[in-house]
């Protein structure tokens, strides 16, 4: 099926009537779809990244306009990689056209954790931004929409306190001190999702690329990163729905672990293979995933893009615990408005009449 | 009074298994033998960090114990230095090294550089979110052989070819041979911006460098 048109195919469901039916197992008019696109898109509305991240009017005007043009299923901006680690005191820097970067760690040595407070969301950083935004954003869709986000987990969050290098290096030559660190690292992660939560009703999902087999060895993930994955999913589920995990570049030697510490979905990079993960997993957990975002997403033409959505959605759209289709990491900064139309698009041809753990109909008929 | 072999079997143990602090007190006990600290280095400390770099290879030691593995040779080589004469070029070769504008993932830049200078090169190390501008500079006005330019963000890696576009304006291109890397990069995107090679980690890193310079 050639794909040409660049309007967006508009969809009856509202998310909130898809994500119930959808749970439910019932037939929704399209598979699940997301793009994670809030901290990049700003570009595309004429807003420079770096007033973005301080702007409530800005990120509300963002997630807004991507509700409108894309019709995605999820809202919300993501805390990301460094929200919760500048309200702790990790310094940021800003360039216009780009994310942000760590520029100094919050923590110059161990001995800063003893008695240090834990994250305030209504005062540090830039999370009463966030709120204030939420806040909105709830009021504005809170009827049609689920309102989401996701942040760095406790490793991540860990090695943007201390440094990364510094951090790698404790796990080896002071691992009770690169414990010390993760525990508080873990209380942060929890305290934030709790607090929003308990304002908001928002349910978080977990970011780990430290957490990548491009980094870190087996031995040193299953000391360091399993047991604080394993506390966060449990404490996180004493309040919100249980959390789901995405972890960037190679992870497959590495996949039993992460399932079995008790997450609901895992949403896998494009380095990885959908079907295989099913194949294994899809019993268990729920998938998300894994559409190329630079490759394809940002570079590829719209016909490339519509190729590799039927792909992916034959891959996994019959995954039993459930399937969310979406690029393999962060929509790119740069990708056209054109490109993403052409995902969702496809996402609305291959993965119409869609049902839980059934092929949709929208890929048997393009057959 | 140990043998020079036992004292540099030591060091090298120190550098492989990590031990940044003992790998000092070996090498003033190698010092207090009257034992060459040139020697020292290359048979004790590097060949710590060789053998190191092939467990990396073989996927045993990862990126955090490649670095603590270069702590502990570095530890011992500021040792070792203050026995050795001030010499300006003690270098098979001159290396200019950084992550292109944008791009602030250094990690893989830092080991490359650590493993060139075990490799026997000077490497003049940029840093991170190095404007483009800075690499053609560095190599206006320095003696280099060899520009180095890493980068982990697609987005950022257009610079590398901008760069050496740069140079080619600045007819600088052929004083200098450039070589590119990073885990988005690739043979084929090195070959189009007309780079002199890619290679797809550190140790590769080092072998074609000596190959450029004919060191090899």
């Amino acid at each position: 099926m050639v794909i040409r048109e660049m309007e967006l195919i508009r969809l009856e469901m509202t998310p909130k009537e898809r994500a119930a039916a959808y749970a439910r197992g019932e037939e929704v008019d399209r598979i699940p779809t997301t793009l994670s696109a809030g901290e990049t898109a700003p570009p595309l509305y004429g807003i420079d990244i770096c007033d973005y991240y301080f702007s409530a009017d800005a990120m509300v005007e963002v997630e807004s306009r991507l509700a409108e043009d894309f019709q995605a299923d999820n809202l919300g901006m993501g805390l990301g990689l460094r929200s919760l680690l500048e309200a702790l005191g990790t310094k940021m820097k800003y360039p216009k056209k780009s994310v942000s970067y760590i520029d100094v760690p919050a923590l110059k040595s161990f001995d800063e954790l003893e008695g240090r407070e834990l994250v305030n969301i209504e005062k540090d950083g830039r999370l009463p931004i966030m709120l204030e935004a939420f806040y909105r954003l709830q009021d504005k869709y809170g009827e049609v929409r689920n309102l989401g986000s996701g942040l760095a987990g406790p490793f991540t969050t860990a090695a943007g306190l201390i440094g990364t290098e510094n951090f790698l290096k404790t796990m080896l030559k002071k691992p009770e001190k690169a414990h010390k660190l993760l525990q508080y690292s873990t209380d942060n992660v929890v305290k934030c999702c709790k607090d929003f939560h308990d304002k908001l009703g928002i349910n978080f999902m977990i970011s780990e690329p430290m957490g990548s087999g491009e980094l870190l060895s087996k031995r040193q993930f299953e000391k360091f990163f399993v047991p604080y994955l394993k506390q966060c999913v449990e404490r996180m589920s004493e309040f919100q729905n249980i959390p789901s995990i995405h972890i960037c570049g190679r992870t497959r030697d590495r996949w039993d672990e992460v399932v079995n510490a008790g997450v609901s979905g895992f949403w896998i990079d494009n380095t990885e293979s959908l079907e295989e993960f099913k194949g294994l997993y899809g019993d268990k957990v729920s998938l998300s995933g894994n559409l190329s975002p630079v490759e394809v997403l940002k570079n590829g033409t719209p016909q490339e893009i519509a190729d590799h959505v039927r792909e992916c959605i034959r891959e996994a759209g019959d995954n039993p615990r459930g399937y969310n289709l979406c690029p393999g990491c962060t929509t790119p900064v740069g990708t056209t408005k054109e490109n993403m139309i052409a995902f969702m698009n496809a996402a609305a041809i291959y993965g119409r009449r869609a049902r839980k753990g059934c092929v949709p109909e929208g890929l048997k008929q393009s057959v | 009074m140990e043998s020079k072999e036992a004292l540099l079997q030591r060091l090298s143990d120190c550098v492989f298994e990590m031990e940044d602090e003992e790998v000092v007190d070996v090498a003033k006990e190698y010092i207090a033998c009257g034992y060459d600290p040139q020697e020292g280095m290359l048979k004790g400390l590097v060949d710590g960090m060789q053998r190191a770099s092939v467990l990396y290879e073989e996927g045993e030691y990862f990126v955090p114990e490649l670095i603590v593995c270069s702590d502990a040779m570095y530890a011992g080589i500021a040792e070792f230095r203050k026995y050795l004469p001030e010499t300006e070029d003690t270098g098979i070769g001159k290396i200019v090294i950084g992550v292109v504008e944008g791009d602030t993932h250094d990690i893989g830049k830092n080991l490359v550089r650590i493993m060139l200078e075990t490799g026997g090169f000077d490497v003049h190390d940029l840093g991170r979110d190095v404007p483009l501008e800075a690499f053609v500079d560095y190599v206006k006005n320095n003696d280099v052989d060899i520009l180095c330019m890493s980068s982990l963000m697609t987005t950022t890696m257009p610079g590398m070819g901008t760069v050496i576009q740069r140079l080619k304006e600045e007819g600088l291109r052929d004083k200098v041979k450039v070589m590119v890397g990073g885990a988005p990069v690739s043979p084929a995107f090195a070959e189009k911006i007309g780079a002199d090679g890619y290679t797809k980690n550190a140790i590769e890193a080092v072998a074609f460098a000596k190959r450029l310079v004919g060191a090899a």
